[in-house]
């Protein structure tokens, strides 16, 4: 049974939740704690398994609290459940939250947003990823991606924008911790931030600037960075602007061909943490994708591995940070052609069809169900102009 | 030849007698400077009737001031080396023999004689000297007039250009300044203006320059006259130093403005009553609208503040009352199905010895607590309290969107939500006259604002229509329309309203500061004014359609980057 504390200093607050709580008792047991201090004695003493604090308190406040529930139990899930959080606080909150839930914040909500975070593990590894995940600040950052971005910032103010959301199409580390931010802002994943667009304007170049210089942002060592890993995210590149490129050719609307983009970049965010977590697993594992290729999809050879696709460990991970839900479930699914909505040609189904198109090998074709699906969609004939454009995207990229 | 005399030593008389044909006065001098001889001429300028002899020294014919100077002549004359020929004329003062003197012009020779003899020639040039003189005077009169006259007239001509100048400077001034002047002769109840003042004031001035002062007070708005009556009294009392008053007037083209006068007496009677007053008027409006602008801006700014504390106050307890709603929703449902319960097992043994002890009670409490009614609209009673929190939760939300909205700095805005939260917060003011459609653009731009200049907009344009369907009076609940558009660059909201209408002949005034068709106290008639200057500040554009009993629309578009090309120094207020 997983153990949640909660933290208020507004004792009517923390009776309210023993109520509407009380209906799951048979999953957590939860603790309710008004003042602060003894909050702090709970938390060292490594007893729960998600924190929710209010923000404001007396003396101590919430990034106090969460703070000491980062050290004690890196693997604790951090919430902070309040009225308002300032964006002057922003950078020190992100250190420590996972995601901060806005209040009135409904029952329903909490309950979902807590049974997600805490959902019990039954394979070793997936639960390992999640001890992991709640750990990690953000994702490893491609230096030159941190260059990009922080020129972009500098920009003048007229191109800053299309500047900012170019270098960030190419950085799925930097991508997510934006949004997560901008989602502490917006406080909480009931609205979350669906565009990123209108995550850069909310935060605004100067928090942008401060949070992608901050710990969470902090670019991987030079060392660090092996063929498997230039590899990755070159491929992460590629796919984001194959999505792009289809979009464009397709004369998609301007919203439907960001959300394809996000889409791609925030599916980049798997892989790279499946690589972060399991580097060595990992490379042999994509060694043996280049030999099983025809049989096996790298999605089906990751969760044999790591208990979940990459894309999969992606959405995990933004579900720990409160990014927006359906954008979330949407990258979930999104190496499952299978699940692509038909119809028409969406955000989503044109990035799983751009990282099936990157995937793929020379000399082999589309993987057969990503095939169905544009038969299904009826657009089996644009293949042949989109091979063209992921051709001309995967171009090794110098570094 | 008779021996000349003593004195005559060594000069023949017949010389003598020839001196006497000369047409100059000769002297002749011994050496002892004593005079021996004078000639006709010398005897008439002297007064004297004899020639002279014995001698007579020579300070008997001079005015004691020429002595020494003609002892040095004389004896230089005699002492020189050689005979000189007079070669300069000198003059002196000579001594007639009845005291009296004249001015000579004198030349002295030494004759060749044995014995020295001294001829001194002269004449009387008293009356050259006069006219000389008078001529001297004469010219250094005219001169000295001339100089006089020129420096007079230059001075004059100075003053006058002075005065042009001053005179066209002050014209000039009074023409060109913003503010008008006059200049009240009190006694005779006349005003002199420029032409400015009957301007400001929007006066027709049939007279020129000259107004009447009832005129002029009966421009002030009723509300503002007593006060304005007060000033000029205290002034022209000299009670105060100054006179300076802002009023409002109201021009005949029904405008009204905020005039501030300015002035003072600047002359009195004896008795100390004010003959003569001047100053100048300036039409504030701008100023007080800027300032009410600025004031609006801080109030805002403070109510904002105010409201992001409240609304964050407010969220605390609504979080716990919706928990605890849902609390008692949950609970409720439960224990629905243990009412029921109940309610099954008393029909079943209700026939029981049992029941009949203690089935009365039972059914007395369950009366008590309308038990029947009860079970149906518990939950119906929390389903209504739980949305009316929704409902609570989402103005709280809009109000706190709304005022959370930082300094008076350009960030980009989302103008759609932002019309859902003023929507939102402006319903007491449209519910009860009007429905409320939006017809909002997905993924509109977002443009580059003030927020709370932009939301200020929102409600000002809002609450217009509003008021406007509320004017029509017929009891039937309008429609208020908000569009959104992305159009080239800009973004377009468009606000209708099936309302009165705008009537053509105030079409043109719609914008002017203080301008209102409301009754007097309840509009400021800064709505739409305020409306233009932020949508001005923001390089946009705002402009209407109207058709009297039909309805208004309301079209306002902004540029979607304003960054750089907006003028931030109007924005640092």
């Amino acid at each position: 049974m997983k153990r949640i504390l909660f933290v208020d200093d507004d004792l009517a607050v923390l009776r309210g939740l023993e109520r509407v709580l009380r209906a799951y008792g048979d999953q957590w047991k939860c603790v309710f704690i008004g003042n602060p201090a003894e909050a702090l004695d709970l938390i060292g003493t490594g007893w729960p398994d998600a924190v929710v604090s209010d923000m404001r308190m007396p003396r101590i406040d919430g990034i106090e609290v969460l703070a000491k529930a980062r050290a004690d139990r890196p693997d604790c899930a951090r919430l902070i459940l309040s009225g308002e959080v300032g964006t002057g606080a922003l950078l020190p909150l992100l250190a420590v939250a996972h995601q901060c839930i806005g209040k009135p914040c409904k029952a329903d909500l909490l309950v979902r947003i807590l049974t997600r975070l805490l959902i019990s593990d039954d394979s070793g590894t997936s639960a390992k990823l999640n001890e992991k995940l709640r750990g990690l600040l953000g994702l490893p950052v491609m230096p030159t991606r941190h260059r990009e971005l922080s020129e972009a910032l500098n920009a003048a103010p007229v191109e800053r924008e299309a500047k900012v959301l170019q270098a960030l199409s190419r950085s799925p580390a930097m991508t997510s911790k934006i949004l997560q931010a901008a989602g502490c802002v917006r406080l909480g994943s009931a609205q979350g931030v669906a565009s990123l667009t209108d995550a850069i304007r909310l935060l605004g170049p100067e928090t942008i600037a401060a949070l992608i210089n901050s710990d969470s942002c902090r670019p991987m060592s030079e060392v660090d960075i092996d063929l498997t890993r230039r590899r990755i995210w070159r491929e992460g590149a590629a796919a984001t602007a194959v999505a792009r490129a289809i979009a464009t050719v397709e004369q998609c609307a301007p919203e439907v061909a960001a959300q394809a983009v996000l889409l791609t970049v925030l599916s980049g965010a798997g892989t790279i943490l499946l690589d972060a977590t399991w580097h060595e697993d990992y490379v042999s594992m994509l060694a043996e994708a280049e030999t099983e290729a025809r049989d096996r999809t790298v999605p089906e050879l990751e969760r044999d591995r790591f208990g979940v696709s990459s894309a999969e460990a992606a959405a995990r991970l933004f579900r720990l940070w409160g990014i927006h839900d359906p954008t979330v479930d949407l990258v979930a699914t999104l190496d499952d052609a299978g699940k692509q909505t038909t119809g028409t040609l969406g955000p989503s189904g044109i990035a799983h069809i751009a990282k099936a198109l990157v995937r793929m090998r020379p000399g082999t074709g589309l993987q057969p169900d990503s095939l169905d699906y544009l038969v299904r969609l009826g657009l089996v004939d644009r293949l042949p102009a989109w091979e063209k454009l992921a051709e001309l995207q995967s171009e090794p990229e110098p570094c | 030849m008779k021996p000349m005399t003593a004195p005559c030593a060594g000069m023949p008389t017949a010389c003598l007698d020839t001196l006497d044909g000369l047409p100059d006065a000769i002297m002749v001098l011994n050496h002892t400077e004593a005079v021996t001889h004078l000639n006709r001429q010398a005897r008439m300028l002297l007064c004297r009737d004899d020639a002279v002899a014995p001698p007579v020294p020579i300070w008997h014919f001079v005015a004691p001031a020429s002595r020494a100077e003609i002892r040095e002549i004389t004896r230089n004359t005699l002492s020189a080396a050689e005979c000189p020929y007079p070669e300069t004329t000198f003059e002196v003062t000579l001594r007639r023999s009845d005291a009296s003197t004249f001015l000579a012009e004198m030349a002295v020779g030494r004759l060749p004689a044995p014995q020295a003899l001294l001829a001194a020639s002269f004449r009387d040039i008293t009356a050259r000297k006069d006219s000389e003189a008078r001529m001297v005077r004469l010219l250094s009169d005219a001169h000295e007039s001339r100089q006089r006259v020129e420096s007079l007239a230059a001075e004059t001509i100075a003053q006058a250009e002075a005065l042009a100048a001053s005179e066209s400077r002050l014209s000039m001034v009074l023409h060109s300044v913003r503010d008008g002047y006059w200049d009240w002769d009190v006694r005779n109840k006349v005003v002199h203006s420029n032409p400015q003042f009957a301007e400001i004031l929007g006066l027709d001035a049939p007279n020129g320059p000259l107004l009447s002062p009832d005129a002029i007070t009966a421009l002030v708005i009723d509300a503002d006259r007593a006060d304005m009556a007060a000033a000029l009294r205290r002034h022209l009392r000299g009670q105060t130093q100054n006179l300076i008053h802002e009023c409002r007037v109201s021009r005949k083209d029904g405008t009204l403005a905020w005039i501030e006068f300015r002035g003072q007496v600047i002359s009195r009677d004896s008795r100390g009553r004010a003959l003569r007053a001047t100053g100048l008027i300036t039409d504030i409006s701008e100023k007080k609208q800027l300032d009410q602008e600025r004031r609006r801006t801080m109030k805002m700014e403070a109510i904002g503040e105010l409201a992001a504390g409240v609304a964050h106050e407010i969220n605390t307890p609504l979080q716990f009352v919706g928990d605890n709603l849902a609390f008692l929703q949950s609970q409720t449902a439960r224990a629905t199905k243990a009412f029921q319960l109940v309610a099954d097992i008393r029909t079943q043994v209700s026939a029981s010895p049992l029941w009949r002890v203690l089935g009365g009670d039972l059914l007395a409490a369950a009366d008590e607590a309308d038990l029947s009614y009860a079970r149906n609209e518990i939950p119906e009673a929390i389903r209504e309290a739980l949305d009316g929190l929704d409902r609570v939760s989402k103005i709280v939300q809009a109000l706190k969107e709304f005022s959370h909205q930082g300094p008076s700095e350009r960030v980009a805005v989302d103008l759609n939500r932002m019309i859902e939260n003023t929507v939102t917060l402006t319903r007491n003011e449209w519910k009860y006259v009007a429905e409320i459609e939006t017809d909002l653009e997905p993924g509109l731009p977002h443009v580059h604002c003030v927020p709370h200049e932009c939301g200020q907009l929102l409600v000002n344009l809002v609450v217009n229509a509003a008021h406007a369907i509320r004017a029509m009076a017929d009891g039937k609940k309008g429609l208020l329309t908000i569009v959104s558009r992305a159009v080239a660059g800009q973004v377009e909201i468009r606000v209708s309203d099936t309302g009165c209408g705008i009537p053509p002949e105030i079409r043109n005034r719609i914008f002017d500061p203080f301008f209102t068709t409301k009754p007097i106290g309840q509009g400021t008639g800064q709505g739409l004014a305020l409306a233009q200057a932020t949508v001005k500040r923001h390089r946009g554009t705002i402009s209407f359609q109207s058709e009297i009993g039909r309805g208004t629309v309301f079209s306002v578009r902004l540029p979607i980057d304003a960054i750089g090309t907006g003028d931030e120094t109007d924005l640092v207020r």
